[in-house]
């Protein structure tokens, strides 16, 4: 049996402990907000936080959350309406959407770490994360309006 | 907060309730069936619509959603005629039926940018219907003459008697009122078409709560990776799977016509499983073809004479061999790279098959699913899911293929999921093309002849037949189906596949002497439709073409093609607006270049302005894009610009990174490391602008993909004096100098 919290509320399975983050939550706990892409952490489509850091799902094992925290879209607010989504939901961002949890993941970490951050910040901490669709322009806009309520963030390993 | 569509949860439980039964409660016989209520006491007014006595109108989309709005653009058209607001308006994917054809292809199927251009009428009649169908209720319930009545907002109105009545309360007596003959809408009476309403799918999507294929969870459904021979062509001679089975979670292991296929509880455990298997494979007829094979026979039969497939005047006399522009361009072939990979789950029973599929082509899956397991058509329900990214890819049933024929054989649901690396080396491919061009200019610098030949295989001839068989009436048995579909090759020996010469034949240009030209070749390489089709090719090779004889007549590129496309009056006229966003006859800073390119296709014409940089190590950035975008009425403004944000980055990643190789008969790349996508930091800053137009609605998913390619490869040459014919763009020279770059005095002004 390995413990973890889980959006937090505690949780534990009992899985191969080489399964993979993405696979446990999608498969084993049921939350199919995140997105399985490439399976090599080279997309960012899987990506979840670990104790409030960005994480590719894909390619961390289980083993690594052991005693940790996992936040998934599924626990970024309780009705949809983080400021980072909230901001998604004005700059029209998604196209097909299947990105999008791991877009908005990203973001969260990255206003989470620097409040207002610049375009060279934006770019390194949002380029591990692809976009088929090609909605980076609106992601970038909506980051920076997210900033601009950043206020109102609250840090997202203690949301609930 | 947006509407909710049905959630994942809902649509599972609802879905899988259905079991063997029609989706939904009413007739789909015909077009002209007559209003009457659901099994569920709903008003369906016709195939499209369901209004509830709780005044929920539930729209049927009959459209895939791949990221292109047509879950908001559709409702709109509806909800604009029917005279309520978006919000108002619940979105449900349609099943398969023939009713539900697209309007262009005759069969039920998303691509082609066709969505809102084959619905415009259609769907605001249904709209428009519905609202008089509510009002000849009303005023039969108020005893008072229709035209005394009006509806808003979701209520008719009658002002004599001051009296109004929601929709949702004339369910019953509008059932029994004939279908109504309908007036569409001015223009000028629009509320909603062609406001920027946000996307109704926003919040589902944000949220994770958006059901895609991959998400799919039916109970006691088993999981299934296929392993593929990495040789196209190639077959199974013999496999193990002793280590296979004895690793937890792996329940069995098939042979299926398109690999060996590992199930079990959870995909993990199956990728492992089919780490595990060994497989030896006879690889067929392609082991030994490489992608310098494929260029190398391109390049010997281009020497041959092609099929004529657009001439005027007489090349041959005036093309002038004293002075003879003469290149070779080339492109590779690609991959779709959706970021959802290809997946389908399929249950077969005795009774019929339920389908859950991101797929672009409900019509080709029934016909799919029906030749594998002799169900009837309308024994295969086909549920539709979101898409995560479409691109032309999922309009290709493979993958429904594979969880159908596991399904036939254990007698459980499928869920066929594919990983990245088998979407990337299993795609059907854009094709690879190889192009002589050949021109000369008139003592004016105008292009007197033109002559282009094509050498490359063509998509219809391989594929087509997967899309005669499903036009076919269903009662056609199913030997004759497939003897019918193999009718394709045949007919393209009278005309040229149109996916081939699209963009090369129709160029706009005034040049008396043309001549197009098609060699077909085929390295037997798996086609496909990929976002924007032929044009990705030659809207590259013509607008890059059209811009060297613009150089060669030292004019400036843009009024090079203003002089020629006098006679092209939309074309002229997103040229003229880019020019003018761009600011192009001002400099632009030192050290940025500019390119400029327009391509007329789907119907819509699009024109777009490059600023690029080169570093001193080559690297080139692409800062700014504008683009302009003639698409006839606009029915949501920011779709639009977000279809031409997307279709610029789709195109720019091609241009710069994409390219799928062959090596002893395989796709060399295998992951987003090789075949790379453009990312974050290096996104250009997009200005799209729309011209206004009464004309009718055209696509937009596709027409931004052809232009960025030669506006990049424009501006390049003005950087760096090379011209680029080969894609992806790779740059010899490092970086610009003042000798090799154009400057003024290499450019007469007008």
């Amino acid at each position: 049996m390995l413990k973890f919290k889980l959006n937090g509320a505690p949780q534990s399975v009992d899985v191969d402990l080489n399964t993979p983050i993405l696979w446990v939550l999608r498969d084993h706990l049921n939350l199919r907000g995140t997105k399985f892409g490439c399976g090599k952490g080279l997309c960012g489509a899987c990506t979840v936080h670990l104790d409030g850091k960005p994480i590719r799902s894909c390619s961390l094992p289980i083993s690594f959350a052991k005693n940790k925290a996992i936040t998934t879209i599924e626990g970024l607010s309780k009705n949809g309406d983080h400021p980072v989504q909230q901001a998604w939901i004005k700059e029209n961002v998604p196209q097909c959407g299947y990105c999008q949890s791991g877009q908005i993941m990203s973001a969260v970490a990255l206003l989470n770490d620097i409040p207002n951050p610049n375009d060279a910040e934006i770019n390194a901490a949002m380029s591990g994360n692809i976009c088929r669709c090609g909605t980076y322009p609106r992601i970038r806009k909506a980051i920076k309006n997210a900033a601009k309520t950043s206020a109102s963030l609250i840090p997202v390993n203690s949301a609930y | 907060m947006s509407k909710r569509k049905l959630n994942r949860r809902q649509f599972l439980k609802s879905s899988a309730a259905l079991g063997g039964s029609l989706v939904i409660g009413f007739n789909l016989s015909g077009c002209d069936q007559q209003p009457h209520l659901g099994a569920d006491g709903q008003l369906i007014p016709n195939a499209w619509l369901k209004i509830s006595s709780k005044n929920v109108i539930t729209l049927l989309v009959d459209k895939s959603e791949m990221g292109q709005g047509v879950t908001t653009a559709l409702p709109t058209l509806i909800a604009e005629e029917l005279e309520v607001s978006l919000d108002k308006v619940i979105v449900e994917f349609a099943p398969a039926a023939r009713i539900y054809s697209n309007r262009d292809f005759m069969i039920q199927a998303t691509g082609g940018s066709t969505s809102v251009k084959s619905s415009w009428r259609n769907l605001r009649k249904v709209g428009a219907s519905a609202r008089q169908l509510l009002i000849n209720a009303a005023a039969q319930n108020w005893r008072v003459d229709a035209t005394q009545c009006r509806a808003e907002d979701g209520y008719v109105y009658h002002g004599l008697s001051n009296r109004r009545v929601p929709y949702g309360d004339l369910v019953a007596t509008a059932s029994r009122l004939p279908k109504p003959s309908v007036n569409l809408k001015s223009k000028q009476d629009f509320k909603l078409i062609g406001r920027s309403l946000p996307k109704i799918d926003n919040f589902e999507k944000v949220t994770g709560q958006g059901l895609f294929g991959i998400d799919v969870d039916i109970p006691n459904t088993l999981i299934a990776v296929v392993v593929r021979c990495p040789t196209f062509g190639g077959e199974v001679k013999s496999y193990d799977t002793t280590q296979v089975l004895k690793l937890p979670g792996i329940t069995s292991v098939l042979k299926i016509s398109s690999g060996i296929a590992v199930i079990g509880d959870h995909y993990w455990q199956c990728r492992q499983g089919a780490d595990a298997l060994k497989v030896t494979w006879d690889p067929g007829p392609l082991k030994q073809l490489s992608s310098e094979q494929i260029s190398r026979d391109f390049a010997k039969k281009s020497n041959q004479e092609g099929r004529n497939v657009e001439s005027r005047g007489n090349v041959e006399t005036s093309l002038d061999p004293n002075d003879l522009l003469e290149a070779v361009y080339e492109v590779p072939y690609l991959a779709h790279a959706t970021m959802e990979p290809q997946n389908a789950t399929v249950q077969v029973r005795d009774d019929g098959v339920d389908v859950w599929a991101p797929t672009q082509g409900q019509a080709n899956v029934q016909e799919a699913v029906s030749q594998l397991s002799g169900f009837d058509h309308q024994q295969i329900k086909v549920h539709t899911t979101l898409l995560g990214g479409g691109f032309g890819r999922r309009i290709s049933t493979d993958f429904v293929e594979e969880a159908t024929e596991i399904s036939m054989q254990l007698k459980r649901t499928i869920q066929v999921i594919w990983s990245r690396e088998d979407d990337m080396q299993h795609d059907w491919y854009r094709p690879a093309s190889y192009n002589v061009l050949r021109a000369s200019l008139d003592p004016n610098g105008q292009p007197k002849a033109w002559h282009h030949k094509i050498v490359g295989p063509s998509i219809v001839a391989q594929i087509g037949a997967d899309f005669v068989r499903p036009v076919l009436p269903h009662w056609i048995p199913h030997t004759l189906r497939g003897l019918l579909g193999k009718a394709v090759p045949a007919v393209l020996d009278v005309i040229t596949d149109p996916t081939v010469v699209e963009g090369a034949e129709h160029i706009g240009y005034h040049i008396n002497d043309f001549k197009l030209e098609y060699v077909a070749h085929d390295p037997g390489i798996p086609l496909g439709f990929w976002r924007s089709v032929g044009s990705s090719q030659n809207g590259f090779i013509v607008e890059s073409f059209i811009d060297e004889l613009a150089h060669k007549a030292k004019t400036d590129p843009y009024e090079y093609r203003r002089a020629l496309l006098a006679d092209e009056p939309r074309r002229l006229r997103v040229l003229d607006q880019v020019a003018h966003q761009s600011s192009w006859h001002k400099p632009p800073p030192a050290g940025v270049y500019r390119g400029i390119a327009q391509v007329y296709s789907f119907f819509t014409y699009v024109a777009q302005v490059v600023e690029l940089s080169v570093s001193e190590q080559g690297e080139i950035s692409v800062h700014k894009v504008f683009c302009v975008v003639d698409c006839g009425t606009v029915i949501n403004p920011d779709i639009v610009r977000a279809q031409m944000e997307g279709g610029i980055i789709f195109g720019l990643t091609a241009a710069l990174k994409g390219a799928i190789s062959i090596e002893n008969g395989a796709v060399k790349q295998s992951n987003f490391h090789d075949y790379e996508m453009l990312r974050m930091n290096q996104c250009p800053d997009i200005e799209v602008h729309i011209i206004d137009s009464d004309e009718d609605p055209t696509g937009v998913g596709e027409p931004g993909v052809p232009p960025i390619a030669p506006a990049v490869c424009n501006a390049l040459y003005v950087a760096t004096k090379q011209r680029i014919r080969t894609l992806p763009i790779k740059l010899a020279v490092k970086q610009p100098t003042e000798k090799n770059k154009i400057t003024a005095a290499d450019v007469k002004t007008s």
